[in-house]
């Protein structure tokens, strides 16, 4: 049985999945806006550039990711605790999804 | 591609703009990149704000509806320090972007109709009807205005000035109430209703206008018209965020839209019932002059 996602999760609305990317993509590292879009196109789940800046946005708004220095006007983008545990939180209830389908559709053949 | 930056607000330049330019300009401009930038444009004017974090100095301090924000929000109760001419203010600022938008969709039509029927040499409705084929039209000759024998000016009495009082009452009302019933009713159906509205009644407005100010009070039946006209142009530029969060107001959803209720509500009191109010005055005055011609 799926568990209800917990009601302290934030709440992304249709900037949940681009969200995500976002997040996935800073996992490994602080990155700018340019190398997630280019990270984003390879994982072939490519955000626009009015998506990327809205999940920015508001990804360090409620304090999931924060900004670093300028670099070259870049500016780069790192997860913060929270977002670490945000990011888990959602990788885990879609392993859950991913592992109750993948039964149900066994379970159906 | 700077020109398109600019559709964005000062601070989402500042923060994202160079960065932004230099994606812009790494692309192909398509049509869905131009639609992708000009969308991200009004999520940014009206979903986006500087993150707490930001660069935002003290002097870029807001008061937004009846809230007043520093990086993180702090509530405070509407009769507080936050003014009502403050709030206006501030709704005004916020909403400028969209309040210019619905005035050009009252304008652009307007000086269309206008310039369509003033050279189509069209003088009245039924003229304009024939020509569109509705009816036969006027076969007759026209002027501008019919010569009139000449009358003497009727006093005005106490009986009239009443009568035109509360007709100027009773419109001045009724088109508050009118406005309000449209944002309403086009808050369910995304806003489509009150844009088509506004951009059909700036058409009339214009043909109207085409018609010719000759005759005697037509000047002063387009004034009354025209301010209506810009009553339900401002009404419908302060409830477009409304019908923006409705569509786009996922994620602090609720918050989103009490904002965009709160902020049209101010802009309602403080512009729109305003102009109501200026309309009511030109009903007076029409209701006064044809009594009196």
């Amino acid at each position: 049985m799926i568990k209800p996602r917990k009601l302290e999760e934030p709440d992304l609305g249709r900037f949940s999945d681009p969200a995500l990317v976002v997040l996935t993509c800073l996992a490994d590292g602080p990155k700018h806006g340019y190398a997630i879009l280019q990270e984003s196109e390879s994982l072939g789940f490519p955000l626009s550039l009015g998506t990327l800046y809205g999940a920015l946005n508001r990804l360090e708004r409620m304090r999931l990711i924060e900004a670093e220095a300028l670099v070259d006007r870049r500016r780069p983008y790192r997860l913060t605790d929270t977002g670490v545990g945000h990011l888990r939180s959602r990788i885990a209830s879609l392993n859950r999804v991913i592992r109750y389908g993948s039964r149900k559709l066994e379970r159906a053949r | 591609m700077k020109l398109l930056l600019r559709l964005y607000p000062r601070w989402w330049r500042s923060r994202y703009g160079a960065e932004a330019l230099d994606i812009l300009q790494s692309r192909p401009v398509t049509p869905s990149l131009l639609w992708d930038v000009i969308v991200g444009a009004l999520d940014a004017w009206l979903n986006q704000e500087m993150p707490p974090s930001g660069d935002r100095g003290r002097d870029e301090r807001m008061v937004e509806g009846g809230f007043l924000v520093s990086g993180d929000r702090i509530r405070i109760s509407g009769s507080s320090a936050v003014g009502a001419a403050a709030t206006i203010s501030t709704a005004f600022r916020r909403n400028a972007a969209v309040m210019a938008a619905a005035l050009l969709l009252a304008i652009v039509p307007a000086v269309v109709a206008a310039a369509l029927t003033s050279n189509a040499g069209l003088y009245s409705w039924s003229d304009f009807a024939g020509s569109a084929g509705l009816s036969q039209g006027s076969t007759d000759v026209h002027f501008a205005y019919g010569p009139v024998a000449p009358t003497s000016a009727h006093a005005v009495s106490g009986g009239i000035i009443a009568a035109a009082g509360l007709a100027a009452v009773a419109s001045a009302l009724g088109l508050m109430l009118a406005l309000i019933v449209v944002s309403l009713a086009s808050f369910v159906l995304f806003g489509l209703p009150a844009v088509l509205t506004l951009i059909s009644a700036a058409m009339a407005w214009g043909i109207q206008v085409g018609f010719g100010g000759s005759a005697p009070l037509q000047g002063w039946l387009d004034a009354a018209l025209g301010v209506a006209l810009l009553a339900l142009a401002i009404n419908t530029g302060a409830a477009l965020p409304m019908y923006w969060s409705r569509i786009h107001g996922s994620g602090r959803g609720l918050e989103r839209r009490r904002e965009a209720w709160a902020s049209y509500w101010a802009l309602y009191r403080g512009l729109v019932v305003p102009t109501c109010a200026v309309f009511g005055i030109t009903v007076f005055l029409l209701i006064a002059l044809i009594a009196t011609s």
